[in-house]
């Protein structure tokens, strides 16, 4: 199946990349080209600036984006010199970047574009209505690299994983490394709060009372039951680090059942080691804002020489995730 | 030129009149956070100003959708004085140009407007025009959008570069094969350098094309920031029943006035600021008054107004008449430097001591002193306060000073009282006070009579301050022991 064909009743999607050379660029032109023949307008932009034609960090060739006539494209006003689509400024954002004020452009000619959008999630949503204003029926974001900044579930209606050979040399690495970030991805919705709680960190215990805990309080204290009734959910704003949370595991608190919320997978930073111990000791993880993760690329060719077998690395993959998995090489014809 | 520091102008009200102003362009904008400042010199143009204000004033009701389509339109303005400045230097780029164009659009779209509204209002240095000329070497296609591109009709070889490259990106979304299309975009990466060259030219010739627009452009944009602040200076003058300022003459005349950060305060604890007339003229005016009387504020509200009309604003007044100044300087202790290290009293004396050099220097000065050297031992506070009046009285200035002490007003030109608690009957107001107990505060705030009360020679202090004592209530063996030292 096409990767258009999974993603098109998405209206904003992002693309995101485990690594450098994972085949990000190669998915977006794939979505580009198939947008071209069946759907209307696109809209494209990136988080921040990602993207160089010659990879500054392993020297390699990269392709660049190429998109076709029609296009609405924000990016840096920089950036548009570096392009070489004939262009027609459509508006002015008000957000600015250290390479310029992200420009609204049609292009009115095909051709590759560079992209580098706003870095905020704040902005990049304030965006996404500029498209729709400007007649866009989808927008391709153009997500950063790694899970560090990438697509807030707050900013895309759904999101496309991409992952391969380049990530590392092992290919059951890639296959469990991206399974769990796939996992993180997929978190369900948590039942236990709303929105309302922006404390950094909240406990709600078995009878269901909710305290917003104090600074100095730690969180094994939290949840230890010591202050209050045992604790079953725990809401951690920001990012959850695996020093956040492992003193549930070194301490031999009694955490069984516990759910630990986090506001979306894109801020569970914690190793696949210390999640799953986690699990063990019967914590659960859920989230307030759940993204709607669609599919998995692979890339069996590696910047790096160690390339993987194709099938191989696509039958492990299809095993080891839930959602469609599509060789990115083949969704480049 | 009259200016006084940043601490004195938010002292007396000064900023937050500025805060309340909100500008609808950029260039109206700055007119804002740095307002002129006009002196004897520039009458004329300050004369201008009020003028201009005046006839917003007086035209808002029946021009309402001109000012609101002007208003809207300047709303979406950026600033483009940069891009014109740059354009000086080097070619402008597409964004540059499609700012430009954009405004020369929003031009456009406010002149007829604005020629409507002005021949009944009749501002007077306000130029605001369309630069027809400029719009069409951005716009050659003359669709008036409001987007930018380098047209094909802005040369013949842009056109067939463009023709060729179009062709070849037909063939790429055709080709069969990854070599073929491969093949293709090398092609067509050459075509796409010949455009942009080509297109590098376009843009260095309407850079050039434009450039001698740059000035009547920049006297455009000089017009919009002018009218903006002008229909601001408006809009807030209505808000508040504000007064054109007559300005010339030797004294201050201020009936009624007001000052709108004081009065914000008063409201928000559910009281009224009461106007208070003044008349200082040249020589020394010394108010004197009960505690809680409201002699910093009259004199600070009389500061306010003064260089609110300096600035070409109304004034928060029935009338006024308004010297022109070129010196104002205040000495109060809330606006004193104490990280010189001076006790507040030395601040003080310093400040006096510049103020009054550098008046000697002026051709009209406004001196306000606030209780000068309260923190003193009264008897020596009076002879000092004795001897600054005489010499300020030397001095081309309008000076007013407030004091609790006793025999200044003997050497001033004019002595002013707070009528204060004199007129109130306080029999009532005791009982009131022992009813709230303890805001009695409150209730002596809402009994003082605020305004000023001309004094013919001297007159002794008022000893308001026992009255207050009495009617607070206080402790009885501490009252009769103050009773009994008077």
């Amino acid at each position: 199946m096409l990767l258009y064909e999974i993603t098109r009743q998405y209206k904003t999607l992002s693309v995101i990349g485990m690594c450098k050379n994972a085949g990000k660029t190669t998915a977006m032109n794939a979505l580009i080209r198939e947008n071209g023949k069946h759907g209307g307008t696109l809209g494209l932009t990136s988080i921040g600036r990602d993207g160089e034609s010659v990879d500054v960090v392993t020297k390699t060739h990269k392709p660049g984006i190429y998109v076709l006539r029609g296009t609405v494209i924000a990016t840096a006003s920089a950036m548009l010199r570096l392009g070489d689509t004939t262009n027609r400024i459509l508006d002015t954002t008000g957000i600015s970047t250290p390479l310029g004020e992200v420009v609204m452009v049609r292009t009115e000619s095909d051709g590759s574009v560079q992209l580098a959008g706003p870095s905020m999630t704040s902005q990049l949503k304030a965006l996404n209505a500029v498209f729709f204003e400007h007649g866009c029926e989808r927008v391709y974001i153009d997500g950063a690299l790694s899970r560090k900044s990438l697509c807030a579930p707050a900013v895309s209606d759904a999101a496309v994983l991409c992952t391969g050979a380049s990530y590392s040399p092992n290919i059951d690495e890639v296959v469990a490394d991206t399974s769990f970030a796939c996992t993180l991805l997929s978190l369900s919705k948590t039942e236990i709060w709303g929105d309302e709680y922006k404390e950094r960190m909240t406990v709600c215990d078995v009878n269901g009372e909710i305290t917003a805990t104090s600074g100095q309080e730690t969180i094994l204290e939290a949840v230890s039951g010591r202050r209050r009734a045992r604790a079953k959910g725990l809401l951690l704003r920001g990012a959850v680090t695996d020093a956040r949370v492992k003193p549930l595991i070194s301490s031999g608190a009694d955490i069984t059942g516990l759910r630990i919320t986090a506001e979306d997978g894109s801020k569970l930073l914690i190793s696949r080691g210390v999640y799953e111990k986690l699990l063990m000791r019967g914590a659960k993880f859920d989230v307030l804002e759940t993204t709607k993760l669609c599919a998995v690329t692979v890339n069996p060719i590696s910047a790096y020489g160690n390339d993987f077998d194709k099938r191989e690395l696509f039958d492990k993959m299809s095993a080891a995730v839930n959602v469609s998995v599509i060789n990115v090489m083949e969704a480049e014809k | 030129m009259i200016d006084i520091d940043f601490e004195s102008k938010a002292s007396i009200g000064f900023r937050f009149v500025f805060d309340m102003m909100e500008a609808d362009s950029p260039y109206g904008a700055e007119y804002i956070k740095k307002p002129p400042v006009y002196d004897e010199a520039s009458a004329d143009e300050l004369e201008t100003e009020l003028n201009n204000v005046g006839r917003a004033i007086a035209t808002f009701a029946d021009f309402k959708h001109d000012y609101s389509l002007i208003e809207r339109t300047m709303m979406t303005m950026k600033d483009i004085r940069k891009t014109l400045s740059h354009m000086r230097e080097a070619s402008l780029d597409d964004v540059e140009l499609f700012e430009l164009k954009r405004f020369l659009l929003q031009l456009e779209r406010i002149a007829p407007v604005y020629a409507r509204l002005n021949e009944a209002a009749r501002f007077s240095g306000i130029e605001i025009a369309a630069d027809t000329e400029a719009l069409d070497i951005l716009d050659c296609d003359g669709t008036r959008t409001a987007t930018f591109m380098i047209s094909d009709r802005m040369s013949d070889a842009l056109k067939r570069i463009r023709d060729e490259k179009r062709g070849i990106e037909l063939k790429i979304r055709m080709s069969g094969s990854a070599s073929e299309a491969e093949r293709l975009r090398a092609e067509r990466t050459v075509i796409a350098a010949r455009e942009q060259e080509e297109e590098a030219r376009i843009r260095r010739e309407i850079t050039t094309r434009l450039e001698p627009h740059v000035k009547t452009i920049e006297r455009y944009i000089d017009g919009i920031g002018r009218l903006d602040f002008t229909i601001a200076r408006a809009r807030l003058a209505m808000r508040f029943n504000a007064a054109k300022p007559s300005l010339g003459g030797e004294s201050v005349e201020l009936v009624g006035m007001t000052n709108p950060m004081i009065a914000e305060a008063l409201e928000s604890r559910g009281k009224r600021f009461m106007p208070v007339s003044v008349r200082f003229e040249r020589g020394t005016t010394v108010i004197t008054g009960a505690n809680m009387g409201g002699k910093s504020v009259s004199m600070k509200t009389a500061a306010l107004n003064v260089l609110l009309a300096h600035c070409g604003m109304y004034v928060f007044a029935k009338s006024a008449k308004i010297p022109y100044f070129d010196g104002m300087h205040i000495v109060a202790e809330d606006m004193e430097d104490s990280r010189r290290g001076l006790s507040s009293f030395g601040a003080e004396i310093v400040e006096l001591s510049k103020t009054v050099e550098l008046s000697r220097g002026e051709r009209r000065s406004l001196i306000i002193l606030d209780e000068l050297a309260r923190g003193t031992n009264p008897d020596e506070g009076a002879r000092i306060v004795q001897g600054t009046v005489k010499s300020l009285s030397r001095l081309n200035a309008v000076s007013v000073l407030t004091t609790h002490y006793d025999g200044v007003a003997q050497f001033a030109t004019k002595h002013y009282r707070v009528v204060g608690l004199k007129n109130i009957d306080e029999r009532l107001m005791k009982e009131r006070i022992a009813a709230r107990g303890e805001s009695g505060v409150s209730v002596i705030e809402d009994c003082m009579d605020y305004r000023l009360e001309e004094m013919d020679g001297e007159c002794p202090v008022p000893q308001d301050a026992l009255k207050i004592c009495e009617m607070l209530s206080i402790d009885g063996e501490l009252l009769d022991d103050i009773r009994g030292a008077y």
